[in-house]
């Protein structure tokens, strides 16, 4: 009687689901996924199509705008005479990256190309001494307002 | 007598005893698939001796199998810190890793690798210039690695930078 009682109790513990190794696996992944997202942040991309520093045999009948980044990182716009001064860097904020003006200027270049339907052309002039970084705010600033072509006026490091 | 009533008393109890284990299984699949979406996976390998700079308007790396990649270093100017390869580049400019093989040291390696790169690759595709320049750099320095690629006929450059500033803090 007793040894039916034990059989009957060993049934019963048979049909259970062994689901600690799938448990295991899912916190491996867990953690692997954990300790992957929170070392490395992903780096991303400003695609700029930039044509050859060849001139262009038959000129453009656009105006193009013209955009100087200076040595001390202060940014202009405009040629000769005409040239402003538009974003200077805080030198007691280095991480102050805005180009507020810039971006107004850009704006209101764009709209004023929205009603030819010609793409806008930009030209860029960054001088050797400018930080990198300053470059890459102006071609964001570009990018903000979907320009992705540009010209660099000179390639030459002289 | 005593210890069959005990036992059979435990029996009992072992039955009470059981972790319920569905909840914490449904609390670890949850998180494994929010962190199975929300992962990036890395498209090109990154140096870190290269700070990229931040560029709000950037756009998340797809594909990698028309880059070009070069790494444009903030070169140290006291020559002593030349020594120790893993925290001070040897050149201004490497290839992809960064690694023994990887450095570039003067016009004539960076235009090589970038025109034999660029031949190498399918014809379908377009050849792009994935610049990993530092952020403090001078930018006279990743221009020379743009005129040289423009010469190879490599047109579309990327400049790769971090999507926000939260990189830095």
């Amino acid at each position: 009687m007793a040894r039916h009682k034990r059989a009957t109790g060993l049934e019963q513990d048979e049909p259970g689901l062994e689901i600690s190794s799938l448990i295991d696996i899912c916190f491996l992944l867990l953690i692997y996924f954990l300790v992957t997202t929170t070392l490395q942040r992903s780096e991303m991309d400003s695609t700029m199509s930039i044509p050859s520093s060849e001139p262009s045999e038959t000129p453009s009948d656009i105006k193009p705008m013209f955009i100087r980044v200076a040595g001390d990182d202060v940014v202009y716009t405009g040629t000769g005479s005409s040239e402003q001064a538009l974003d200077r860097n805080d030198p007691s904020d280095p991480n102050v990256r805005n180009v507020p003006l810039l971006d107004q200027r850009v704006d209101s270049y764009k709209t004023g190309f929205a009603v030819s339907g010609k793409d806008p052309v930009v030209q860029l002039y960054i001088e050797g001494d400018a930080s990198y970084q300053r470059t890459v705010d102006v071609i964001n600033c570009l990018r903000k307002h979907a320009i992705k072509n540009v010209a660099f006026t000179d390639l030459t490091n002289n | 007598m005593a210890t069959s009533k005990l036992r059979s008393q435990l029996r009992g109890s072992d039955e009470d005893l059981k972790v319920d284990m569905s909840p914490m299984i449904d609390m670890v699949f949850l998180l494994l698939i929010f962190f199975i979406v929300t992962a990036n996976l890395k498209v090109i390998e990154m140096d870190k001796r290269v700070e990229v700079p931040v560029a709000e308007s950037a756009e998340v790396q797809e594909n990698s199998i028309n880059r070009i990649v070069v790494n444009v270093y903030d070169y140290p100017a006291n020559e002593a810190d030349y020594d120790d390869p893993t925290k001070i580049p040897k050149a201004r400019y490497s290839k992809v890793g960064g690694k023994e093989d990887d450095w570039l040291y003067d016009d004539a390696a960076i235009s090589d690798f970038i025109t034999t790169t660029a031949r190498e690759m399918d014809a379908t595709v377009t050849p792009q210039l994935h610049l990993r320049g530092h952020r403090g750099t001078q930018f006279k320095h990743v221009r020379r690695i743009i005129g040289i690629a423009a010469e190879a006929e490599v047109s579309n450059v990327v400049f790769v930078s971090y999507g926000t500033t939260k990189a830095y803090k």
